[in-house]
């Protein structure tokens, strides 16, 4: 089913002063059953382009095709609680949005608004606290009790435990340290492979985009620049230049092998490929 | 010259389990410390305990030679400054301007000398142009250059970044991370960076691990970020030339340099100018 974007444009504040055109006609169409990572420098109209993504903004101009449902600009859409039920979004530091007394309760506050039973509310939010890596002594405790990193787990939790067929995330990691970091990016890439979830990460994180995600959806100034696979991403010097982004260590590594006379093939991307790329060179020549 | 001397620190949020657990650690005056560890290993509270946001339960936390109490609290804030990881919530004024004037009216810096201070450090952190500008119209890294100059303008001995730069996008990291290495070569200041940016920590003059509100591993970098199998049991990661050099050792190259990945690279080329 389509997740797409034809010529949508979004406009803060329309007709006052302070109107403001966030998205100046974005084209896009993510792919189903893929990561896909979401990239552009602060306020390139990222997250306003995400937020449309299950209605919380409405088009100005064009329409946003999601799964089943076609949202056009002019006309108030109906019933988006279905449309949420399928659409989960993770906001950046959602561990502000906590509110509950404990942290099953807050968990369990999405299902149980979706209209799922208590019992299996409760069921549901237990595995996927489990999941995604909070032990049951937890469970009654109140979230303030938790560190940054654990209170972000437990919003994740929270959103998981709706059950949403596409999952965007704003800046999932952001803050969490590495090992966290890493069980976090594993954790989308275990829902994408094994659940068949359809994910769209946005991130400033480039290890990231590089190790975990199929595509890449490039923001620039309102508008879609963009959409390749990973590989030609980072293939394409140029355009790495042109937005300012700081390649992956093992780009940088192989631009400074290349920059004093050492060639590595494109198709190495990881540090096993590149360190037996080198030993040929070092040995062979 | 130690300029920081935290000893046999303690905290407790909820009185039962030490955030904080006995830590001692000191800062020489002029170097560039990184600390890191995994969440909730205390790295914010110590930062906060260290500025007096806190109060700890045990331990002292001296700063060039003055102990922090009650009664030396506000000569010892004008000797530290700190800028936090999320640029939206430090922002006070109206402007860029009444945002970097705040600390000094705060401090009751006379009112016609106040022009020229604030003028200097919007310059230092290259934000002159947008002194008259709102500060939530800005991108993420000029807001915590805005940030940056409000605490310059205090002249402290110190600066803690708490993790400054990780809500910001790769060019305004950039900007911080540049402006960081300035303020440290160039000014010759302390600078306490709390950070899950292992490139960072390469780059830094000494490194504070922390776990469970304790120290437990501290030196250069070179001497810490080699040491893999600690590393990864306390959730963190070791550098990506640290990754590289080992499966070059194990493709049968032999490389000396373990963190640098210039120097790797030089160290490389040398290996194949020889066949």
């Amino acid at each position: 089913m389509p997740i797409s974007f034809k010529e949508v444009t979004y406009t803060y504040s329309p007709n006052t002063p302070f109107a403001y055109e966030a998205l100046k006609g974005v084209n896009v169409d993510f792919t189903e059953g893929k990561i896909t990572a979401i990239i552009g420098s602060t306020g390139s109209g990222k997250t306003t382009l995400v937020q449309h993504l299950n209605a919380l903004l409405l088009p100005t101009n064009g329409e946003v095709e999601i799964l089943d449902r076609v949202i056009r600009a002019n006309s108030k859409p109906k019933e988006l609680k279905l449309l949420r039920q399928k659409v989960g979004l993770v906001f950046q530091f959602p561990e502000y949005q906590l509110f509950e007394e404990t942290i099953i309760k807050d968990v369990c506050f999405g299902p149980l608004n979706f209209g799922v039973d208590q019992k299996t509310a409760i069921i549901k939010s237990k595995a996927m606290l489990r999941l995604v890596g909070i032990d049951s002594s937890y469970d009654e405790r109140s979230p303030l009790e938790l560190s940054g990193g654990q209170k972000r787990k437990v919003a994740i939790a929270g959103i998981l435990a709706i059950d949403p067929q596409l999952l965007v995330l704003d800046e999932p990691v952001a803050g969490l340290d590495p090992q966290a970091s890493k069980s976090m990016m594993n954790l989308f890439v275990e829902l994408n492979k094994r659940y068949h979830k359809t994910i769209l990460i946005v991130t400033h994180n480039m290890e990231h985009v590089l190790t975990y995600c199929d595509e890449v959806v490039v923001v620039d100034a309102g508008k879609v620049i963009k959409h390749v696979s990973t590989k030609v991403f980072f293939e394409d010097d140029r355009l790495l230049t042109e937005l300012h982004i700081t390649p992956p260590a093992i780009i940088k590594a192989k631009q400074a092998l290349r920059s004093k006379g050492i060639l590595i093939d494109d198709n190495v991307l990881s540090i096993d490929e590149l360190a037996k790329a080198i030993a040929k060179v070092v040995n062979h020549e | 010259m130690k300029i920081l001397e935290i000893k046999d620190l303690s905290f407790s949020y909820d009185d039962q389990t030490d955030a904080v657990n006995q830590a001692s650690f000191t800062i020489e005056k002029g170097s560039y410390t990184t600390i890191i560890g995994e969440n909730g290993s205390g790295k914010s509270t110590i930062a906060k305990l260290i500025i007096g946001l806190l109060e700890k339960k045990s331990g002292s936390i001296i700063v060039d030679q003055i102990e922090l109490s009650e009664s030396t609290l506000n000569e010892i804030r004008q000797k530290i400054g700190i800028v936090f990881q999320n640029p939206d919530n430090q922002f006070i004024g109206a402007t860029v301007r009444d945002d970097i004037a705040f600390g000094l009216e705060n401090h009751r810096v006379e009112q016609s000398k106040m022009d020229g201070i604030i003028e200097r450090f919007a310059a230092e952190v290259n934000m002159s142009e947008y002194l008259n500008h709102e500060p939530t119209k800005l991108s993420g890294g000029q807001k915590q250059r805005v940030a940056i100059a409000g605490v310059l303008a205090m002249s402290p001995e110190i600066i803690i970044f708490d993790e400054a730069t990780s809500m910001l996008d790769p060019q305004g990291k950039e900007e911080i991370n540049t402006l960081i290495n300035m303020l440290h070569k160039e000014n010759e200041m302390t600078i306490i960076s709390i950070t899950h940016d292992i490139e960072e920590v390469v780059n830094s003059d000494y490194v504070i691990v922390l776990h469970e509100g304790k120290v437990v591993l501290e030196g250069t970098p070179e001497k810490i970020m080699i040491k893999e199998k600690e590393l990864l049991k306390l959730s963190l990661d070791v550098p990506f030339t640290f990754k590289l050099s080992k499966a070059l050792i194990s493709e049968g190259v032999e490389v000396s340099e373990r963190i640098h990945l210039e120097r790797l690279v030089d160290e490389l080329c040398q290996l194949v100018s020889k066949k």
